[in-house]
């Protein structure tokens, strides 16, 4: 073969920008509207957030207090102190035929004494009973659309937290099913399994057939928990 | 309005401005993304987050710098570290286009066949090559970007991108020797 046959750089330059004019693309997708959406969301939050309570009067936090301030007083209270001691303490209670503890005749006798040990398990019970499945052991899951509005067909960012199976809080959640709902239609958009961090993270469309107005995005767990957050289909 | 006037109403926190400024470069934008990605998709997503990170970093922006080149750099960077963490490798999935009407009538039949072929050809070479020497010719030669565009979007000098696409031409050509010789 010539030499000159052999592509010389002129040549290839010219066969790139050629080849350039002819090349065929995905159609562009439209990201303008999408990117503002998220820009608003973004800003609206960070407006929002000055008028948040300080992290340390969260719910939550006040929760957990409540429940610390609880088992406290129950723990610092002599009559309580006392009968747990008695209770503790071998040889130095006796048991009646019924089974129960009879407590030594303190403090105003022991019926007084009975009561407030009655008040005081049932409190600790409930407290713990609050620890176990309320807000602060087990934290409920919930999810976040990020923007929460978009047109038909957009993408939109769906994060998920604290899904565990069970209440354990280390198994993550597996097959957990996120539904779009509106005006009585479902669509299914995924079915995802937690990271290990108990939290999700996925990029879904808004599905191609809903309608401009408000809507809800759902996700049920395998044991039939549902969190939903509104979602506002654009025109 | 001119795009440094929206640059700066964006930087400003007017998003409107900011709507207006990815329109104008959206579509070149996606078309770096499926350079480096190859997905859609992906490209898609990455587009949207560099958009979104441009805003966020529009405070390091230069006033009256190009704004075109400094968000290919953006975009080029999410597009790369996002099919680096789906594992991907870098593929050159783009496509000649279907002539049409393209084709001249001043062109016989037998040389637009031959062009065609001259075409996926360099196409198939272009493929053999690193994602370096890939990318510096695409944004050259397919997106039209000037060499200090490219530069600034690859971040490098002006003269690494004169000796980078060089050096990549001259392999293509090789490869296209070893094409043809096959």
């Amino acid at each position: 073969m010539p030499d000159d046959r052999r592509f010389s750089r002129e040549e290839i330059e010219r066969g790139l920008s050629d080849l350039g004019a002819r090349l065929e693309y995905p159609p562009t997708p439209d990201v303008a509207r999408a990117v503002r959406l998220r820009l608003d969301e973004e800003q609206d939050r960070q407006a929002h957030r000055t008028w948040r309570w300080p992290p340390f009067l969260a719910p939550r936090w006040m929760a957990f207090a409540a429940a610390l301030v609880l088992i406290s007083v129950i723990a610092l209270s002599p009559t309580v102190r006392t009968t747990l001691s008695d209770s503790f303490a071998p040889g130095d209670q006796t048991t009646s035929e019924a089974g129960g503890p009879v407590a030594r005749p303190e403090n105003g006798g022991s019926d007084r004494s009975k009561q407030e040990v009655g008040v005081a398990s049932e409190a600790a019970g409930a407290s713990a009973a609050g620890e176990g499945e309320g807000a602060v052991g087990c934290p409920a899951p919930s999810i976040e659309a990020e923007p929460a509005r978009g047109v038909a067909g957009a993408r939109f960012r769906l994060s998920g937290h604290h899904f565990s199976s069970g209440c354990d809080g280390a198994t993550p959640a597996s097959g957990v099913r996120i539904y779009f709902l509106q005006a009585g239609r479902t669509w299914k958009l995924t079915t995802l399994d937690a990271s290990p961090g108990l939290a999700f993270d996925t990029r879904p469309r808004v599905p191609a057939g809903a309608d401009p107005g408000r809507a809800t995005v759902r996700a049920t767990t395998r044991s039939g928990e549902r969190v939903e957050r509104r979602f506002i289909v654009l025109r | 309005m001119e795009e440094i006037e929206l640059a700066e109403r964006a930087r400003d926190g007017d998003t409107a401005a900011y709507e207006r400024l990815v329109r104008m470069h959206q579509a070149v934008a996606f078309r770096v993304a499926y350079l480096v990605t190859g997905d859609a998709p992906e490209a898609e997503d990455a587009t949207q987050e560099a958009f979104v990170k441009a805003y966020r970093a529009l405070d390091r922006f230069r006033p009256g710098a190009a704004f075109r080149p400094w968000l290919l750099a953006i975009v080029t960077n999410e597009a790369r570290n996002r099919r680096r963490s789906a594992g991907r490798r870098a593929n050159l999935t783009l496509r000649v286009a279907a002539e049409g009407q393209a084709i001249s009538a001043a062109v016989s039949p037998e040389a637009a066949v031959v062009a065609a072929e001259r075409r996926e050809e360099l196409l198939t070479s272009l493929g053999e090559l690193s994602e370096g020497d890939r990318l510096v010719i695409s944004y050259r030669y397919f997106l039209g970007l000037s060499e200090q565009e490219t530069a600034t979007t690859l971040g490098c000098a002006r003269g690494t991108v004169k000796s980078r696409l060089s050096r990549a031409i001259a392999r293509l050509r090789k490869a296209m020797q070893k094409e043809e010789d096959a």
